[in-house]
């Protein structure tokens, strides 16, 4: 999972949020450019990307672990092996 | 002891009865007042009740504490309606027709709501009448007005068929830049959302009723009669006629017309299913530089959040 942040700008920022809430999975600092090329997702937004770079699904709003889990376990299946 | 006189307690009664009619008349006078408001008090009165019940929404804790709540924002835009009615050459005419159309939305969001999580809930929208007595009264008495902007604006939020007429006449027929910049992006805005639950219903076909119950029976029917394709085509001819008004600002955010609808285009063109993502770049927790793209070939799930 790849996280971006909507109000952390800055890699010192964002580790403070982190740290403060004990997550551990890498994000992107974004300055508010990222936000504004993929339009200002509302949050929670989730989008999976497969393994060649193409959206497959696509949340706004939080769909439940389940819907998510499922989306990526199937298309881990998908994953040409030897990549 | 000596008698008054006629003619002097003729005076004095004359004199007291006088005054006492005053008085009578002057009760009646601020009672009458008090009794017809003008209509900018009447409008303020309801917009501050109004503003109390927002509050309160945020305070209710169970469902149906907001549906409750929802359901007298509807009695509101009856109310607003009412005063632009009855009083059309009223200035507060326009703002009362603003405020019915933000009650109206805010009754259909909450209800919306609901229906998407709360599955075991029966849900109401906003009657049926007033979203077209909003189109009604604005056609007959406001289309060509300078203040129209702010009514289009708030018609961005909806996902009320009901609201195109107004829109497609306002942009062929009012002739400010900033209220045809303003429809045109209501317009697509108000497709768009007509689109999003479409693709919802389609992926949760339980939802395609409670639409209905919120819009008006069969508005997912009618939605598919018309065509995703034919959905799709009117919304991005709208966003790129939104796109000329570079020069006309969104209301509350304050950005352009013209790059909320690019932005909305790119999101359609390149941020959907089959599309390929567009590059990240940057920095991550510990200032380390890197891409989305670093890791192709691995299934990546990107998470926009905020902490709460």
């Amino acid at each position: 999972m790849l996280g971006v942040n909507m109000l952390a700008h800055t890699p010192e920022a964002l580790k403070e949020v982190m740290d403060t809430h004990d997550l551990n999975w890498r994000n992107f600092a974004d300055d508010g450019s990222i936000a504004k090329r993929w339009n200002s997702p509302a949050t929670p937004s989730f989008y999976i990307i497969d393994d060649q770079g193409f959206i497959r699904h696509k949340w706004i709003g939080h769909p439940g672990e389940k819907t998510i889990e499922a989306a990526v376990e199937k298309l881990l299946r998908q994953v040409k092996p030897g990549k | 002891m000596p008698s008054l006189r006629a003619p002097e307690y003729t005076d004095i009664m004359k004199t007291l009865l006088a005054l006492f009619l005053f008085f009578l008349f002057s009760l009646k006078a601020a009672a009458s007042s008090e009794e017809q408001p003008t209509p900018a008090e009447q409008y303020r009165q309801h917009r501050n009740d109004y503003n109390i019940v927002s509050r309160e929404i945020t305070r209710s804790k169970t469902v149906e504490d907001r549906k409750a709540v929802a359901r007298r924002f509807d009695e509101f835009a009856k109310k607003f309606l009412d005063i632009a009615d009855k009083h059309p050459q009223d200035p507060i005419a326009l703002s009362a027709i603003r405020s019915a159309v933000q009650a109206i939305v805010s009754t259909d969001s909450r209800a919306q709501n609901i229906a998407e999580f709360h599955p075991g809930t029966m849900v109401a929208g906003s009657s049926d009448g007033s979203a077209q007595r909003v189109v009604k009264l604005v056609l007959r008495d406001h289309l060509k007005s300078d203040k129209l902007a702010p009514i289009c604006d708030r018609m961005r939020f909806s996902f009320r068929p009901e609201f195109e007429p107004l829109l497609v006449a306002a942009i062929k027929e009012n002739p400010h830049r900033d209220v045809h910049g303003l429809a045109q992006l209501a317009l697509a805005q108000l497709l768009h959302n007509q689109l999003r639950l479409m693709d919802l219903a389609s992926d949760r076909p339980e939802l395609a009723k409670r639409y209905g119950t919120i819009y008006g029976r069969g508005y997912i029917d009618r939605l598919g009669r018309i065509g995703r394709d034919q959905l799709v085509k009117r919304m991005e001819t709208a966003y790129e006629a939104a796109v000329k008004f570079d020069d006309v600002t969104n209301i509350p955010f304050k950005t352009s017309v013209a790059e909320k609808a690019k932005s909305e285009l790119y999101e359609l063109r390149h941020l959907s299913k089959g599309k390929l993502a567009p590059e990240i770049q940057g920095q991550d927790q510990d200032g380390r530089q890197f891409k989305l793209t670093d890791y192709r070939g691995k299934v990546v799930l990107m998470y926009f959040w905020q902490e709460h």
